[in-house]
């Protein structure tokens, strides 16, 4: 449907272009032109808007359709001459004289006001009213359109009253409520919650961007989030930490929700939560739980090398004490034959005792250990998510991670746990390097490539590293710079990285470098 | 004394036979025990030699089987074997007494040279016990009086001052000092003092034997 004054518009082109003979003969007064006869006729198609032509000053009805008539309930007949005052809600009079006013110093002017039905039933009308210079009338006179905006009306008033309600809603919330473009830049904040995550005012807020204040290192993928559409029923939720304008890195948990999709202006809606508390108690229960799987380890590994200790000790004793008994007797001429084969024999079955010790315990870890359930994984949605997890325990040591992953790669066939215990000990290996090292900050950066059939994974940080002597000793148990490790970290990373077909090294190139590979899915 | 046994109380059999069997081809006998229980039940005052304890054992374990025998009045000197070197056991073990705690597999020479300190500790324990079991005996001799003067005589005292003290004469003081003098075997104020000094006389810490009625002061 077209507007009001694209109606009116579309009429006046009607008698001005459409009907030239008209235009120039058309005079109302008369009212026995065809011509005249047949622009009233045009008119009157448009049955549906209510539409009469008034007098210069605006105050008497000339000519009305029978659209209007209906709308004010009165017939055609009884309107034509009659003053507006007839249709207009008698205490909105001098309403009226106002734009009245107005609407005869322009040649187009739109209103609002309370007309009245013919018995007595006001209701909202708009009214366009647009000069129309025409010879066929004595004077200058006006055209106006009158539409009934009541049931518009009640809508607007429900969507204020809703948006009220709304506003209020999100200025009281405890959440930071606000809405940005593709770009982050804030075209609304709600007030409180700004000031007190952020310590900004709403004026400040909208002369920034929400990616300034973003951690650098977070700030490529809140951009992305900010570039690409986020459903209502999936809302993106990332956490990143953003600075306050007194300088303090607030955590904040934001959902990301896009209101407008349309990929030129893409609007989303965010809510945040301030998450620092929270990320800091993760951070301290994950220090805790690490300490004590240390220690776990720590008190695993010492009573299983007491428990072996005692198992060997037994035997290799008693070897010990035959050979030097059996040697004492061939020393002072072997007087007890019998004896000496006793020792002997007896040491044999020692030895062997000894080694049993070692095969029972191999049979025993073998026999604990569940076959693998290798499937093929995405490495590096692995990776990636390993990374985030690991993300907390860098961040205190102003650590960055970088990656550069192959993203063609052809998934791997593997237990997915045990490649996520590899990377964790790579990547633990090297933040414990650099916070080892008492450097201010370091780098990770981890990469994923093919190798043949392998798929190839390293990790190599800015760490100290270690010398080409260490890199033979640094894959074997036992072998660690931390005060309470075991040592077993790489260790057990080889076991697994081999229990899948592949290999786990270390290289010292620029850097420390740890590769390994894992074989592809087929 | 007669031939000195090595006590060997090890759970483990072959380490009990190995150890015994180099034990003997060093001419040294000894005597095997699978639990400290077993050697409790056969264990008297008058075995000689030293004890070789493996500290982890079931039931009894080395150093509590060494407190048992202490509490007995055992005086064979202990070598400990131990599994694994741990520390605190370790310490506790020496604190204890032990002549050394050797970790298993040992070296059998260290053991033998360590058997052998062992048994020369013993004959020194022996002796000693042996000197204060004489003079235990010795003194048990004494009249209630002339225990009395002694006691007096090596705090120092003179017999002037013992006679006023105990209110006799000079000389009877002196005829009691001849006869303790005779009786203890000793033939000067000097060798009385270090007979009783053994016994604790002096200080006090030993009271009379127990045949002896001595009323406390």
């Amino acid at each position: 449907m077209h507007s009001a004054s694209e109606n009116v518009a579309w009429w006046r082109r009607l008698t001005e272009s459409k009907l030239p003979a008209a235009r120039s003969d058309l005079s109302l007064k008369q009212g026995n032109n065809d011509c005249q006869r047949f622009a009233w006729a045009a008119l009157d198609e448009f049955s549906f808007l209510a539409f009469a032509v008034v007098s210069g000053n605006g105050r008497i009805l000339l000519k009305v359709n029978a659209a209007f008539a209906q709308l004010h309930g009165f017939t055609v007949e009884a309107l034509t001459g009659a003053s507006i005052h007839l249709i207009v809600k008698p205490e909105d009079r001098r309403s009226l004289d106002r734009h009245l006013l107005h609407a005869n110093a322009a040649p187009h002017y739109i209103y609002e006001i309370d007309h009245i039905r013919n018995g007595g039933m006001p209701f909202h009308a708009q009214i366009n009213v647009s000069l129309m210079v025409n010879s066929a009338f004595a004077e200058v006179c006006r055209t106006i359109l009158v539409q009934d905006i009541t049931e518009r009306k009640v809508w607007e008033g429900e969507v204020r009253a809703s948006e009220a309600r709304f506003r209020a809603m999100v200025e009281s919330s405890s959440d930071f409520i606000y809405e940005t473009d593709s770009t982050g830049l804030f075209s609304y904040t709600s007030i409180p919650a700004g000031k007190k995550f952020l310590g900004y005012s709403e004026t400040e807020l909208r002369k920034l961007s929400l990616l300034d204040l973003v951690h650098p290192s977070y700030r490529p993928t809140v951009a992305a989030s900010y570039r690409q559409k986020n459903d209502l029923s999936t809302p993106s939720y990332q956490e990143f930490p953003v600075c306050s304008k007194v300088g303090d890195w607030v955590w904040i948990g934001q959902k990301l929700t896009t209101i407008s999709a349309n990929p030129l202006s893409l609007r989303h809606i965010g809510s945040a939560k301030d998450v620092t508390e929270s990320k800091r108690s993760n951070a301290r229960r994950r220090k805790g739980q690490i300490e004590l799987e240390d220690l776990q380890d720590w008190y695993v590994a010492t009573q299983t090398t007491v428990a072996l200790a005692h198992e060997l000790n037994q035997p290799l004793n008693a070897v010990s004490s035959y050979n030097e008994a059996a040697l004492r007797m061939l020393n002072s001429g072997n007087p007890f034959p019998d004896k000496l084969q006793h020792a002997l024999t007896s040491s044999v079955q020692q030895s062997e005792r000894a080694g049993k010790v070692m095969r029972d315990l191999i049979a025993f870890l073998v026999k604990g250990h569940h076959p693998l359930a290798k499937e093929a994984i995405d490495i590096n949605v692995v990776l990636r998510q390993t990374l985030v997890d690991m993300s907390e325990e860098a961040r205190s040591g102003e650590i960055t991670l970088v990656t550069d992953l192959c993203e063609s790669l052809r998934p791997i066939f593997a237990h997915r746990l045990h490649i996520e215990k590899v990377l964790c000990n790579l990547l633990r290996n090297s933040v414990e390097a650099i916070l080892g090292s008492n450097l201010a900050h370091g780098t990770i950066t981890v990469t994923t490539a093919y190798r043949g059939e392998f798929a190839l994974v390293t990790v190599s940080d800015s760490g100290p590293g270690f010398s080409i002597g260490q890199v033979e000793k640094i894959l074997e148990p036992f072998n660690t710079s931390k005060k309470r490790g075991v040592g077993m970290g790489l260790p057990v990373s080889r076991a697994l990285v081999e229990a899948h077909g592949g290999k786990l090294w270390a290289e010292t190139g620029g850097g420390p470098v740890f590769c390994f590979t894992v074989p592809f899915a087929r | 004394m007669s031939t000195p046994l090595v006590y060997i109380v090890d759970d483990d059999p072959a380490v009990r036979d190995s150890v015994a069997l180099l034990l003997n081809s060093a001419h040294i006998c000894a005597k095997a025990y699978c639990s400290a229980r077993a050697f409790l039940l056969d264990f008297h005052g008058s075995m000689e030699g030293c004890l070789l304890l493996d500290i982890r054992m079931p039931e009894m374990g080395g150093p509590e089987l060494q407190l048992e025998l202490l509490s007995r009045g055992s005086l064979l000197p202990v070598i400990y074997l131990s599994a694994y070197g741990d520390v605190p056991t370790t310490v506790q073990a020496i604190k204890n007494g032990a002549v050394d705690v050797l970790t298993k597999p040992v070296n059998p020479q260290s053991l033998l040279d360590n058997v052998q300190e062992a048994f020369k500790l013993y004959e020194t324990r022996a002796a000693e016990q042996k000197t204060l079991a004489d003079v235990r005996r010795k003194i048990a001799l004494l009249t209630h009086r002339e225990y009395e003067i002694l006691t007096l005589i090596v705090n120092g005292e003179s017999s002037k001052k013992v006679a006023r003290k105990l209110n006799i004469s000079f000389r009877t003081v002196e005829v009691h000092r001849t006869h303790i003098l005779q009786k203890l075997d000793v033939d000067s104020l000097l060798a009385l003092t270090a007979v009783a000094d053994a016994c604790g006389i002096a200080t006090g810490r030993i009271m009379a034997p127990h045949s002896m009625d001595v009323p406390h002061k």
